[in-house]
């Protein structure tokens, strides 16, 4: 015991002092982050909205005021022409373009009569088609109802939308238990095959062969140096995430912790594994890459697995990220227990027993031509 | 007082599937003795050396430490031996004293880490990282760092390969100090004038055999012909003609221009005749340096080649 404690004492030196190793490892990910999180997905809605108010009226601002406050828009308020607002639409400046004309004062006027509608203009872009049906149906509505209020008809049917407390998930949020994922990742298959492997390849593993040390606790001393600097790695993460971009766990923490550690154990046989194959520091660095990339990409650390093609869902989810960022994602955005994630967890310990033989299988402390 | 044996290896043989790293060697080492393994590179020598240290497991044969057999007792002996690798490094970001430190916690007792950086002179560097450290510290260190545990063999695997002299010098002064503090000390090295000057006896080791063992006077006196004269002469003059003079084996034209080796009988009556040839050529002798032969010699006279080729 006491020479495990003098060895992780060490591990855990060598590591803080290692400025470069410990860059990488832990602000790396929190520059994902911060980066996800300055471009805000949400801000402001998703169409950008100019409206030309022609009447200024006290209707006229009524209105503008209600399409204001229609929370897909990013209302600009302009007093420009209205052939302005059609160049802003046509060079792609804004995604629409209303104009209130000037006529809508007849409409509170009793002394004019109106014998044909007045139109509001929508300028669009057409091939915005997903956006269209949203902007088009809200506006579609809007005047509706206004044709109704106008013309004080009695409300026969109306829709109940009874609002449901749906939780809007930030996209932050997802990104950052992705985030959680693929660092746990990283760090285990490309950090820890590297270290490893150097030491091979430097004799360090082969020195400590001439003592009567104990590989099991060298072994034991390292990776609870892995465990240590794993929790704070997602301390670090899941706080960045927390205070400066306010993304929530919906969940309970311990579990989120609890989840991440079950990955990094996975992920540290697997840098044991990479280490034991590769031949030098430098062949480590390669296949550790050449895994953990496109397990990154596929496995959803920015996107949901959903959006790709059936077959390809049906092959990451045997990838060991897939059920670790969905357990996570459970558990932190969807407020699930353990219950929920049992399916995961299943996954996840097979990983880790197939890891953890594959580990012992190829992991070879000297460079012995045998 | 009959010597103590402390190591002893039996017909030790060693394959890497067609390669035959060593070939059936034996030998014993005693106690307090600097035990020399000498040899051209891929002699062999290194993978001997950690078979008997039980880093690598032998073909065929046997070799014990302390009158144990390596191989099952790979522990108990290791608490008791220490083992400097013929390369390796150190952990990055540990200073020396923390090294020494972790290394100690591996025995059940160790010396104190400041004492043996004096002994080698880093006290001043207990502080720094072994990436700072110059070539002959680095290798100072290394040696120092098989000292943890107090080993009552030390086993150095080519301890000054690479260094400049002074650092080389530097080194056999430490080897020296462990013998006198009672050290069996067993290294390897392909350096000969460093096992002439270290060893007391030196097994010469050549293609995985050894070719011969004993002290370094005894197999430089096992020669025939254990003199050598170097003469730098003004003019050239066939060797064939000298070379049969009475009381000359041999003579060899050197690399640089009028200078001669010529080998000797142990009576010296060849030196005599062949200043006698170059009187009669009219040939002046510039300069003549008599030499004892040395373990290179040995070496020739055993193996046919040179050491350093």
């Amino acid at each position: 015991m006491k020479v495990i404690f003098k060895l992780l004492i060490a591990n855990v030196k060598m590591t803080v002092r290692n400025k470069q190793a410990l860059f990488w490892s832990m602000l790396f990910p929190l520059l994902f982050i911060a980066v996800f999180g300055l471009f805000n997905m949400e801000k402001g809605g998703f169409a950008k909205v100019e409206v030309l108010d022609e009447a200024k009226t006290q209707l006229s601002e009524t209105l503008t005021q209600a399409i204001k406050n229609i929370p897909a828009f990013n209302v600009e308020i302009k007093t420009s022409t209205p052939d302005e607002i059609y160049q802003d639409v046509k060079s792609g400046q804004v995604e629409y373009g209303i104009i209130i004309p000037k006529e809508i004062e007849n409409l509170t006027n009793p002394q004019s009569k109106i014998d044909q509608p007045i139109s509001l203009t929508l300028y669009y872009d057409a091939k915005n088609v997903q956006n269209n049906s949203v902007v088009l149906g809200t506006l579609q509505q809007f005047v509706t109802q206004a044709n109704l209020n106008l013309s004080q008809a009695p409300t026969l049917l109306m829709l109940n939308a009874a609002p449901v407390e749906a939780k809007k998930i930030k996209y932050i949020e997802f990104i950052a238990t992705g985030m959680l994922g693929m660092s746990v990742m990283q760090y285990g298959i490309i950090g820890i095959s590297i270290a490893l492997s150097r030491q091979r390849e430097d004799n360090i593993l082969k020195k400590l062969l001439t003592t009567p040390l104990l590989l099991r606790d060298y072994i034991v001393a390292f990776i609870l140096n892995y465990l240590i600097l794993s929790v704070v790695q997602i301390t670090i993460l899941l706080s960045a995430s927390h205070f400066l971009f306010n993304a929530q766990i919906y969940g309970n923490l311990f579990l989120v912790y609890g989840v991440a550690i079950f990955g990094t154990l996975i992920f540290l046989c697997l840098g044991f594994v990479v280490a034991g194959i590769a031949k030098t520091s430098q062949a480590a660095a390669g296949l550790a890459q050449l895994i953990a990339t496109p397990m990154m990409f596929l496995s959803g650390v920015f996107f949901s697995t959903s959006l790709l093609p059936n077959v390809a869902q049906k092959i990451v989810q045997f990838l060991p990220l897939t059920p670790l960022l969905e357990a996570l994602r459970k558990v932190s955005l969807d407020g699930q227990g353990i219950a929920a994630i049992k399916t995961q967890l299943v996954y996840l310990f097979i990983w880790l027993v197939v890891a953890f033989l594959l580990a012992l299988a190829t992991f070879r402390f000297t460079e012995n031509k045998e | 007082m009959a010597k103590q044996g402390v190591i002893k290896v039996e017909n030790l043989s060693k394959r890497f599937g067609e390669l035959v790293a060593v070939d059936s060697i034996s030998f014993e080492i005693y106690e307090r003795e600097i035990f020399g393994i000498l040899g051209p590179n891929g002699a062999g020598k290194t993978t001997a050396l950690e078979i008997i240290e039980g880093l690598q497991k032998p073909t065929s044969g046997k070799t014990f430490v302390f009158g144990k057999e390596t191989h099952n007792n790979g522990r108990a002996i290791k608490e008791k031996i220490g083992i400097q690798l013929q390369s390796t490094s150190f952990f990055d970001f540990l200073n020396l004293k923390e090294i020494l430190e972790v290394y100690g916690s591996f025995y059940p007792s160790h010396q104190d880490p400041m004492q043996l950086l004096e002994m080698v002179g880093l006290k001043e560097k207990a502080k720094t990282v072994v990436k700072k450290l110059s070539g002959g510290q680095k290798q100072r260190f290394a040696v120092v760092s098989t000292l943890i545990n107090n080993p009552q063999v030390v086993f150095l695997d080519e301890p000054t390969t690479g260094l400049d002299p002074q650092a080389r010098r530097n080194l056999w002064e430490i080897i020296e100090t462990m013998r006198q503090s009672g050290k069996t000390v067993i290294l390897t090295t392909h350096y000969m004038d460093e096992a002439q000057i270290l060893c007391d006896r030196v097994a010469i080791m050549d293609e995985g055999k050894i070719v011969a063992l004993d002290t370094p006077e005894r197999l430089i006196r096992s020669l025939k012909y254990p003199y050598r004269a170097l003469v730098k002469t003004n003019g050239r003059f066939p060797l064939s003609e000298v070379s049969e003079l009475k009381g000359v084996v041999e003579v060899r034209e050197r690399a640089e221009e009028g200078r001669y080796e010529i080998r000797l009988e142990d009576n010296l009556e060849g030196l005599s005749e062949s200043r006698k040839y170059f009187a009669k050529k009219n040939i002046k002798i510039k300069d003549l340096k008599l030499e004892t032969a040395d373990l290179e010699d040995v070496f020739i006279h055993f193996t046919g080649k040179r050491l350093r080729d």
